[in-house]
C-alpha cells in the first residue's frame, strides 16, 4: 500500500492539480459572478418614463413644498428641523436631496435617456413628455436656486458642469416646450401605457406646455416686462379647464402614497397650518379653510405663527392627508390668474378684474364651494386689485413650490417674517454638488437673491 | 493459495506463545508539575512518534498505554506541554509493564513555546515568529462566559479593540484591529477563518427594514459558532501576518482552532451555566416637571416642560422601567477521543437567553459539531468537521425609529404611566395619544411596552459549516492536503410593525430570507527538509485557493394589517413588491511561504500570495501581496545562552502587504428599480400602479480600479527575565493604506452621485505594550499578572477627489446630518463632524464684521454671545470630536490557591475617544433630561464676549427648546463628551473539586462563579461609553437611544469524566 501510493505520486499530484485547477480560466469571468443580478443594463422607455413621473410629482410634493409653504406661511414649521426651518435657519445640506434628485436617475439624465430613446423609435409623444417634465423640474429648479448647472449637466465628457446663467435655462426650457410642443402636435409613434397625468391627452399637454411657458414668461416679468405679452398669449393658448389641470397621481398603499401623507405619518408634529394663511381664509370666510385644514384638538381653526411651533395648531385635513391625495402642480386656475396679472401689468385693469372673477369661479366648482362663496369681485383697481389678484394666487397656489415666486414678484401678500429676520428668497446650492464640483461658490458667496428678484416693490 | 494458507496457519501457532509473551502493554504514567511542585492539569503529554498522548488529571497525573506491539524497546521522545510554561522533552526506553516518568516544567510567561496558527495550516513555535500574533486558550474563551465568540476577545489582546452593539440577547460585537484601515462601509471586519476555512461573519441588515440609524440589532454570523468548540484563536493583526489571506485581510484575520479529539481514554465532560444581567445605568430623567409646555400641563404634549409636580403626583421612572432581569441558561455536552489512527470529537451547545428588556427579546441558540479524522495506512488522512447551529431570536427596535424602544420610553414625561400599554378597547396608547379612538394611526411615538410586547423581529437562523481533509503524507518530508469548506446559513426574518406603530400607522409585515454561501477548496504542498551541516532547516509552502461567495436576499412587505396580534402576510391588505438583492463573487489565488530557520536562533519568514478576484470587472484581475518577516532569538547565542538575568530575548521585523477589492458590481453602470428615498425617510416605489420602473443607479460604474493596499512595517522585541517569570513584550507598527477604494462623490448634476475611485491614503502608527508576571509562584499560591497597553494614532493621509484634482472635503460614514462621523484629510477616521457656537479665535465673521477684531480682548474659543445674551450658530461645519481612543490598556491579576481555587479579575481601560451623546441633546429638547430640572424656571449668563456679554437670560424651556440648547437644531458640540472609561470586565472565582469518591465516577468538578461588567468608571453621562449606533456600518462615536449594555453574574458547573 505504503509503496504504491509512493510510486504513484506523480499521477496523484497531477490528478489533484487537475481536479482543482480545472477549467480556473473561466472561474473568475464567468457571467453568473460578473453580472450585477440586482440592476438592469437596457431599460425599455416606458420603465424610464415610469421613473420620471414618480421623481417628479416627489419633487413638487417633497421636502422643497414643505419648506416654502413654511415660508410663505402657508404652513407653520412647529418641531424639530422644520422649526428651525420656520425660524429661517437654513443650511447648505437641508436640501441636499432635492437638488440632486432634479439631475439623477429619474431626473435630467432619465429625460435625456427618454429622448434618446424616443428619436431612435419615433415616438415623439414620449420626446414631448421627458421635454416638458425637463422644462417644469429645470424651472422649479432655477427659481429655487437661480444659476444652475445645466448646459454641461448629465454629459459624460463634464465632470464638473459650469452654472448657466438662470435666464439663459429658462429661456432654453422656453424653447424645449416649443419643440414638445411641436412633437405632440405631430402625433407620430406610440403614446406612453403609464401617462399619469393626461392618459396620453396630447391636447391637455399642449396646453400644459403652453401654462408652463406662461408661468416661466412671468418668472422673469419683474425684469423684463415684455414677458407680460408673451405670457398672456401662451396663457391663452394654456390649460383651459380644471379637467386639464397638471397633478401629481398617487394611490392608497404606502409605496404609491403622497409625499405630505408620509411625512405626516413619520413626523406628525413637524408641521401645521400657517396662521398667517389659516387667518386669511377665515377672514374672507373662504370654505378652503375646512378643505385644506381640521380643526384642532379644541375644534378651532388655529394657525401656528412663523417661528412658533405650536404642535396643537391645525393640521391639514384628512382629505389633504389622505395618501391618494393629488397636488395640483399646474392649474387651469394659476393660467387665468397670469393673464390677470400680466393684463394689470400691462394696463388693463379691465381684463385683470374680469379674469380675477374668472378664477374665482373656476376655484368655487372645482372644491365645490357653494354658490357665492367666491362672488365676483367689484370696483377694485389699482394696488387693491393686483393685491386681490395676488391673494388668489397665494391661495391657489396652496402647497405648490410656485407660491414662492408668486411673494418674490410681487411682495405680495404681505408676510410678516419670524423675528424681524428676512424671509429667504433662494436656497444654497446642496453640500453634494458644491463638494464635488469647483463651478459652485460658497454658501457665504451665493448671492442672496437670483437674478430675477432685483427688489421688493412690484 | 491454500499452501500460502497454511504456512501462515503454522507460523500463527509457532509464534503463539512469544505473543503472548509480548502482550504486555507499556503505561507510562507521571505527573506534571511546575517548578513550586504545583501540579499542572490539563497538561498534554504526547509521544509523537507513536502518535499517543493523554492530559493530567486534577492531580497533574498522566497515563499513556502503549500498546504491547508498539513496545520494542526502543528510546522515545516524550514531550510535556502546557500554556505558559516551557515545552519539556524526554527520552524514556520502552519496555512492557510501567514506566515513571515525572516532569517539571519551566515557566514561559511569555509563551514562546506554545504553537501558533499562523494561517495556511501552518503551526509554529511563538519563538519563531517575526509577526507579533495573539493567541487566545480556550480557557481564555471559555473564561470570558460569552455567548459571542468575537465578545470573548475583550480586553484581551492589545491593539485589538472589542464593540459589542448591546446587552440584548444574540447581539452584534464587531472588532477593530489597529485602528481603521479602510474607508469602506461594507468590509470593515478582519476575515474569520476556521480549521483553515474562512467563514462569513457578516452582520447583514436587510434592504428593507434598515435605517442606519435605527433598526434592530442584528447578529454578527461568527455568534453561530459555539464557544466551548474553540481550543484557541490567533489574531493576525497586521499586514505583515495577514498578508498570506491577501486581498481579504486588509483588516486583519482571526483564526480559530477548534477542539478535537486526542488519543487515549474517552473524556466527557458536561457544563451547566446560569447566567442573570440586568441594567446598572441608564439615561437620567428628570421627574420634577410635568407633560406639557410653557410652565403649563398639555396632555399629548410631546414635552416635559409642563408644571412643577411637586410631591403629591405619581411620577414613574421611565430610565428603569422596560428593564428586568435577564436570564440565560447554558449547556454544554463534550465526548472526545480516540486512538492512534482515529479521532473523534462530539459536542451539543444550548444556549437559551431571555433578555433584560420586558418583552420579546430572547435568544436560543443550539449547536452540534461532529469531528473525526481516519489515518489509512501510515500517510493517508481524512478528516470531516461538521457544525450545524441552530438561532432563534427576537429583537427590539432601537435608535432613531419612532417606534423605537428608549427612544419613546426616555421622551415620555414623569407624570405618564406608561403602563396599561393598550386601552381598555385595546388601542395602542402612548404619551403623545393618551385617548386614542381607533387601532390604526400614529402615536407620536410608540409606547415602549408596545414596541417591546407587541412588535416582533424575529430572526430564525440555519447554518451548517463543513469541512472536510484530506491529508497525503507520501515522503518524511511532503505533506499534500486538500481542505473543503462549505459554509451555508440561511436567515429567516419577520419584522413586524403592528397596526398603530407610529413608525407605520396602518401596521406592516416585513419577512425577509437572506442565505450566504461560501465555497472554499484549498490546496496546499508543503515540504520539510533539514540540513544539519549547515544547522538550517526549511519549510515550503505551495498552494492553491478557490473561493465562491454568495449572498442572496428575498424580501416580502405587507401594508395595512388588519387584525391587532396576526401577524402573518396574510393579515395585511397591501402586499408591495417583492425586493430581491443577490451578489456573487469569486476569488482565486497561487501562495507560496518559505520558512528557513538558521543556527536555531535567526528565523526567516517570505510569503508571496498572487490573487484573483472577479470584482474587479475589466481592470487587472490579478494582484500581488508579498511579505517577509525575521525574528531573532539571541538569547540562544553561546555568549547569552545560560545568563541568569536574561531567559529570553528575541528581536522581529516584518513587513508584508494586505488589500482589498472592490465590492461586487460597483465596476457597472446600470438602471436600478425600488424606491426614490428621502432623507426623512418618505420613500415613493418606481413601480407604482402595476408598471415597473427604472431609473439611472447614481452609482457610476469604474472600469479602471485597483486593489486597495495596507502596508506594514512591523518591529518588535520579547524579553523575558528572572526564570521567564517577567515577560515583556514590545511592538511598534507603521501601517499605510494606500488606494483606499471609496465612493469618489461626483457632482449629482452629472447624473450620478457617486464612483468608486482609488484615491485614499490612511496612515495607523502605534505601540503595543505587554506585561507579564508571575511576582509569587509558590506550590500553594501562585498570582499572575498580564496587561496590555496600546495605543494607535490613525490619519486620513490623503483624500484626493479625482474629479477635481483637489482635497475631498470629506467622506460622510453615515449617522446624523447634524452630528456625522466621516473621513477627513488631516484627522482620524471617523471625527464627528457638526456644528459649534461661535467662538473667538476663528476669524468668524457675525454680520459681516470680523469679531476677533470687534472684541481683542476675547480668549481664543470663548463663546460670541449676542446682543439677546444667548450664544449664536456658527453656520459652519467642523470637526468636533474624535471618538478614537488616546489608548487602551488592560489589566489582569489571576491568584491561584493550594491549586484549586482561582480567583481574577480582569480590568479594560479606554483612555479618551468622543461620545456624541444625542439622546442627552433629544432629551435637553423635551424637558426631559435632568439637567432641564436644575434651573428651569432660572435664568442663566453666558461666560463669554460680544454685545450680549454678562445679560441674563432665561434657562430651562428657553435655552433648550426655543433657542440652541436644543439636541436638534443646536450645535452638536454641546454633547460630545469624553467616552474613556475604566471597566471592571470579569472578576471570577473557581474551584476545582478534585480526589472525587469512586462512586462518582468523575475525574474533577469546576465550580464557577464570575460578574462582567460589574463596574464602569467613566465621566460619560449616557449608559454606557462602550457602544456604538451604527454598528459595523460606516462610523462610530454616536449615542443615540440605543439598547443598553448589561452586567452580568454567572454561575457554571463542569463536570469532567
Amino acid at each position: 500500500m505504503n509503496m504504491k501510493l509512493t510510486n504513484a505520486l506523480p499521477l496523484w499530484l497531477a490528478a489533484l492539480i487537475l481536479f482543482v485547477g480545472l477549467g480556473c480560466d473561466a472561474f473568475l469571468d464567468d457571467e453568473s459572478v460578473t453580472t450585477d443580478p440586482n440592476r438592469a443594463v437596457d431599460v425599455p422607455i416606458d420603465q424610464l418614463f415610469q421613473a420620471i413621473q414618480i421623481q417628479g410629482f416627489f419633487m413638487q410634493e417633497g421636502a422643497l413644498a414643505r419648506t416654502v409653504t413654511i415660508w410663505m406661511q402657508q404652513m407653520s414649521g412647529t418641531d424639530r428641523q422644520l422649526l428651525a426651518q420656520g425660524q429661517y435657519v437654513h443650511t447648505e445640506a437641508d436640501n441636499d436631496d432635492e437638488m440632486d434628485d432634479m439631475y439623477t436617475g429619474g431626473g435630467l439624465v432619465d429625460f435625456r435617456n427618454i429622448m434618446r430613446l424616443a428619436s431612435g423609435s419615433g415616438d415623439r409623444a414620449y420626446a414631448g413628455m421627458a421635454k416638458f417634465w425637463e422644462a417644469l423640474t429645470m424651472n422649479t429648479g432655477t427659481q429655487i436656486w437661480g444659476d444652475l448647472p445645466y448646459s454641461e449637466a448629465v454629459r459624460t465628457d463634464k465632470l464638473t458642469p459650469k452654472l448657466d446663467a438662470m435666464r439663459d435655462i429658462d429661456d432654453a426650457l422656453m424653447a424645449l416646450l416649443d419643440e414638445a410642443i411641436a412633437d405632440f402636435q405631430s402625433g407620430e409613434g406610440r403614446l406612453p401605457p403609464n401617462d399619469y397625468v393626461y392618459s396620453g391627452d396630447l391636447a391637455k399637454w399642449i396646453a400644459a406646455a403652453h401654462s408652463l411657458k406662461a408661468r416661466i414668461a412671468m418668472h422673469w416679468a419683474e425684469v423684463d416686462p415684455s414677458m407680460y405679452t408673451l405670457a398672456m398669449s401662451e396663457a391663452q393658448q394654456g390649460i383651459s379647464s380644471t379637467d386639464g389641470d397638471f397633478k401629481s397621481l398617487h394611490g392608497s398603499g404606502d409605496p404609491e402614497s403622497n409625499d405630505w401623507y408620509q411625512f405626516y405619518r413619520d413626523r406628525d408634529t413637524y408641521i401645521r397650518s400657517g396662521k398667517f394663511l389659516v387667518d386669511l381664509l377665515k377672514s374672507r370666510n373662504d370654505p378652503r379653510l375646512s378643505i385644506f385644514f381640521a380643526p384642532n384638538a379644541d375644534g378651532e381653526f388655529v394657525g401656528s405663527a412663523p417661528g412658533d411651533g405650536n404642535t396643537a395648531a391645525s393640521n391639514l385635513s384628512a382629505g389633504y392627508l389622505s395618501p391618494a391625495h393629488s397636488t395640483d402642480i399646474l392649474t387651469f386656475e394659476e393660467t387665468i390668474l397670469i393673464i390677470a396679472e400680466a393684463a394689470f401689468k400691462t394696463g388693463d385693469e379691465g381684463t385683470a378684474l374680469q379674469k380675477l372673477n374668472e378664477a374665482r369661479a373656476v376655484l368655487e366648482a372645482k372644491f365645490g364651494m357653494d354658490a357665492g362663496s367666491l362672488p365676483a369681485l367689484t370696483g377694485l383697481a389699482g394696488d387693491a386689485l393686483i393685491d386681490a389678484i395676488a391673494e388668489e394666487m397665494y391661495i391657489a397656489l396652496f402647497q405648490n413650490i410656485e407660491v414662492w415666486q408668486l411673494w418674490k414678484r410681487t411682495n405680495r401678500p404681505a408676510l410678516v417674517p419670524h423675528g424681524n429676520l428676512d424671509i429667504p428668497r433662494r436656497m444654497f446650492y446642496s453640500q453634494d454638488e458644491r463638494n464635488a464640483n469647483p463651478n459652485i461658490p460658497a454658501p457665504e458667496d451665493q448671492a442672496p437673491r437670483n437674478p430675477n428678484d432685483p427688489g421688493d416693490s412690484y | 493459495m491454500n499452501r500460502q494458507f497454511m504456512i501462515a496457519l503454522v507460523c500463527f501457532g509457532v509464534l503463539m506463545p512469544f505473543m503472548a509473551f509480548a502482550q504486555v502493554d507499556a503505561i507510562i504514567t507521571g505527573q506534571v508539575a511546575d517548578e513550586s511542585g504545583a501540579p499542572l492539569i490539563g497538561a498534554d503529554v504526547y509521544i509523537p512518534e507513536l502518535r499517543l498522548g493523554g492530559a493530567t488529571n486534577p492531580d497533574g497525573m498522566y497515563e499513556i498505554v502503549v500498546p504491547a506491539a508498539q513496545v520494542l524497546g526502543q528510546d522515545v521522545n516524550i514531550e510535556a506541554k502546557f500554556i505558559g510554561y516551557k515545552t519539556m522533552k524526554e527520552w524514556i526506553t520502552l519496555k512492557p509493564g510501567k514506566i515513571t516518568n515525572n516532569f517539571t516544567l519551566g515557566l514561559d510567561v511569555l509563551e514562546m513555546e506554545t504553537l501558533v496558527v499562523t494561517g495556511l495550516g501552518v503551526e509554529m513555535d511563538k519563538a519563531k515568529l517575526g509577526v507579533n500574533i495573539a493567541k487566545v486558550s480556550d480557557k481564555v474563551i471559555t473564561n470570558s462566559d460569552e455567548s459571542n465568540v468575537v465578545s470573548a476577545l475583550a480586553g484581551k489582546i492589545s491593539g485589538v479593540e472589542v464593540t459589542q452593539t448591546s446587552g440584548e440577547p444574540g447581539a452584534s460585537s464587531y472588532i477593530r484591529i489597529r485602528g481603521a484601515t479602510t474607508l469602506s462601509f461594507s468590509d470593515t471586519q478582519p476575515l474569520f477563518v476556521v480549521d483553515g476555512v474562512p467563514i462569513n461573519n457578516s452582520e447583514r441588515f436587510g434592504f428593507v427594514t434598515f435605517t442606519g440609524t435605527g433598526d434592530v440589532v442584528q447578529q454578527n454570523r461568527a455568534n453561530d459558532l459555539n464557544p466551548e468548540d474553540i481550543a484557541s484563536m490567533e489574531v493576525l493583526k497586521g499586514a505583515a501576518a495577514s498578508a498570506v489571506y491577501g486581498s481579504r485581510a486588509g483588516n486583519g484575520v482571526v483564526l480559530i482552532t477548534t477542539k478535537r479529539g486526542r488519543p487515549g481514554r474517552p473524556r466527557l465532560s458536561y457544563k451547566v451555566g446560569y447566567t442573570f444581567d440586568d441594567v446598572k445605568k441608564s439615561a437620567q430623567l428628570q421627574r420634577k416637571y410635568g407633560q406639557g409646555l410653557n410652565g403649563q400641563s398639555q396632555v399629548n404634549s410631546p414635552f416635559s416642560w409642563g408644571p412643577d409636580l411637586g410631591s403629591d403626583v405619581e411620577t414613574f421612572d421611565h430610565a428603569f422601567e422596560l428593564f428586568e432581569t435577564g436570564h440565560k441558561f447554558e449547556n454544554n455536552l463534550q465526548v472526545s477521543g480516540g486512538t492512534e489512527k482515529t479521532t473523534y470529537f462530539l459536542s451539543f451547545g444550548r444556549v437559551d437567553h431571555d433578555g433584560f428588556i420586558r418583552g420579546n427579546s430572547d435568544y436560543l441558540r443550539n449547536t452540534v459539531r461532529v469531528k473525526a479524522s481516519q489515518r489509512v495506512g501510515n500517510n493517508l488522512n481524512f478528516s470531516g468537521n461538521i457544525a450545524f447551529s441552530n438561532v432563534d431570536q427576537d429583537r427590539i427596535q432601537r435608535g432613531s425609529n419612532v417606534s423605537g424602544l428608549l427612544l419613546g420610553s426616555f421622551r415620555t414625561p414623569p407624570d405618564f404611566n406608561n403602563l396599561p400599554y393598550l386601552t381598555e378597547e385595546g388601542f395602542h396608547r402612548s404619551y403623545r395619544n393618551q385617548n386614542p379612538t381607533r387601532q390604526a394611526g400614529s402615536r407620536g411615538y410608540d409606547n415602549p411596552f408596545f414596541v417591546a410586547k407587541e412588535h416582533q423581529n424575529i430572526s430564525d437562523v440555519g447554518r451548517s459549516l463543513i469541512n472536510v481533509s484530506i491529508e497525503y503524507d507520501p515522503l518524511d518530508w511532503l505533506n499534500i492536503n486538500y481542505r473543503f469548506g462549505y459554509d451555508y446559513s440561511v436567515d429567516e426574518r419577520r419584522t413586524v410593525l403592528p397596526i398603530g406603530s407610529s413608525d407605520r400607522p396602518n401596521g406592516r409585515v416585513v419577512r425577509e430570507k437572506l442565505t450566504e454561501k461560501e465555497i472554499d477548496g484549498s490546496l496546499t504542498i508543503t515540504a520539510v527538509k533539514a540540513f544539519e551541516t549547515a544547522d538550517m532547516n526549511l519549510n515550503l509552502t505551495l498552494g492553491q485557493n478557490l473561493n465562491h461567495r454568495e449572498f442572496d436576499e428575498f424580501s416580502v412587505i405587507g401594508d395595512n394589517m388588519a387584525v391587532l396580534g396576526f401577524n402573518q402576510l396574510d393579515n395585511t391588505a397591501t402586499i408591495d413588491p417583492s425586493i430581491e438583492f443577490a451578489e456573487k463573487q469569486r476569488s482565486e489565488s497561487y501562495f507560496g511561504r518559505l520558512f528557513v530557520d538558521v543556527w536555531q536562533q535567526v528565523y526567516l519568514t517570505g510569503s508571496i500570495r498572487n490573487d484573483g478576484s472577479s470584482t474587479f470587472g475589466k481592470s487587472e484581475k490579478r494582484h500581488l501581496y508579498p511579505s517577509f518577516s525575521a525574528a531573532w532569538e539571541f538569547t540562544q547565542m553561546d555568549a547569552l545562552r545560560d545568563n541568569n538575568w536574561l531567559n529570553f530575548g528575541k528581536l522581529r521585523f516584518a513587513y508584508g502587504t494586505a488589500g482589498r477589492q472592490p465590492d461586487p458590481y460597483d465596476i457597472l453602470t446600470a438602471f436600478f428599480t425600488g424606491n426614490f428615498i428621502s432623507g426623512w425617510g418618505s420613500s415613493h416605489s418606481l413601480s407604482s400602479f402595476g408598471t415597473g420602473g427604472f431609473a439611472t443607479s447614481g452609482t457610476k460604474g469604474q472600469p479602471d480600479i485597483k486593489p486597495e493596499r495596507s502596508r506594514e512595517i512591523e518591529v518588535g522585541l520579547d524579553v523575558g527575565f528572572w526564570n521567564n517569570r517577567l515577560g515583556l513584550d514590545f511592538t511598534y507598527y507603521n501601517q499605510k493604506t494606500s488606494d483606499a477604494i471609496f465612493f469618489n462623490p461626483l457632482p449629482p448634476s452629472t447624473g450620478a452621485t457617486r464612483q468608486i475611485q482609488n484615491a485614499g491614503e490612511l496612515e495607523n502608527k502605534g505601540i503595543e505594550l505587554g506585561l507579564n508576571l508571575q511576582p509569587i509562584n509558590m506550590k500553594d499560591f501562585k498570582w499572575n499578572i498580564r496587561t496590555t497597553f496600546s495605543k494607535n494614532d490613525n490619519q486620513v493621509t490623503h483624500l484626493r477627489d479625482v474629479i477635481t484634482g483637489e482635497t475631498l472635503e470629506f467622506i460622510g460614514l453615515g449617522g446624523f446630518t447634524s452630528a456625522r462621523p466621516i473621513a477627513r484629510e488631516g484627522h482620524a477616521v471617523s471625527v464627528i463632524y457638526g456644528r459649534d457656537f461661535v467662538r473667538f479665535g476663528r476669524g468668524t465673521k457675525v454680520s459681516g464684521e470680523n469679531i476677533d477684531e470687534l472684541f481683542p480682548e476675547a480668549t481664543a474659543g470663548a463663546l460670541y454671545i449676542a446682543e439677546d445674551g444667548y450664544p449664536i450658530q456658527d453656520p459652519e461645519f467642523r470637526v468636533i470630536g474624535d471618538p478614537n481612543p488616546d489608548w487602551t490598556g488592560s489589566l489582569r491579576n489571576t491568584v491561584t490557591l493550594w491549586n484549586n481555587l482561582e480567583v481574577s479579575a480582569l480590568i479594560d481601560i479606554k483612555s479618551g475617544g468622543d461620545i456624541w451623546n444625542g439622546t442627552r441633546g433629544a432629551l435637553s429638547f423635551f424637558g426631559a433630561h435632568v439637567t432641564t430640572a436644575d434651573n428651569r424656571d432660572g435664568t442663566q449668563v453666558f461666560d463669554g464676549f460680544g454685545p450680549g456679554q454678562g445679560t441674563e437670560v432665561a434657562d430651562g424651556q428657553a435655552w433648550h427648546l426655543q433657542n440652541l440648547g436644543s439636541g436638534f437644531t443646536g450645535p452638536a458640540s454641546q454633547f460630545i463628551e469624553d467616552g474613556g472609561y475604566v471597566k471592571l470586565r470579569e472578576v471570577s472565582l473557581a474551584y476545582t473539586f478534585a480526589d472525587l469518591p469512586r462512586w462518582m465516577g468523575l475525574t474533577s468538578i469546576n465550580v464557577r462563579a464570575s460578574a462582567r461588567n460589574l463596574k464602569t468608571w467613566t465621566d460619560y453621562t449616557g449608559i454606557d461609553p462602550d457602544q456604538n449606533l451604527l454598528g459595523t456600518r460606516g462610523g462610530r462615536g454616536l449615542d443615540y437611544f440605543g439598547n443598553p449594555n448589561t452586567r452580568s453574574f454567572v454561575l457554571t458547573t463542569r463536570f469532567n469524566y
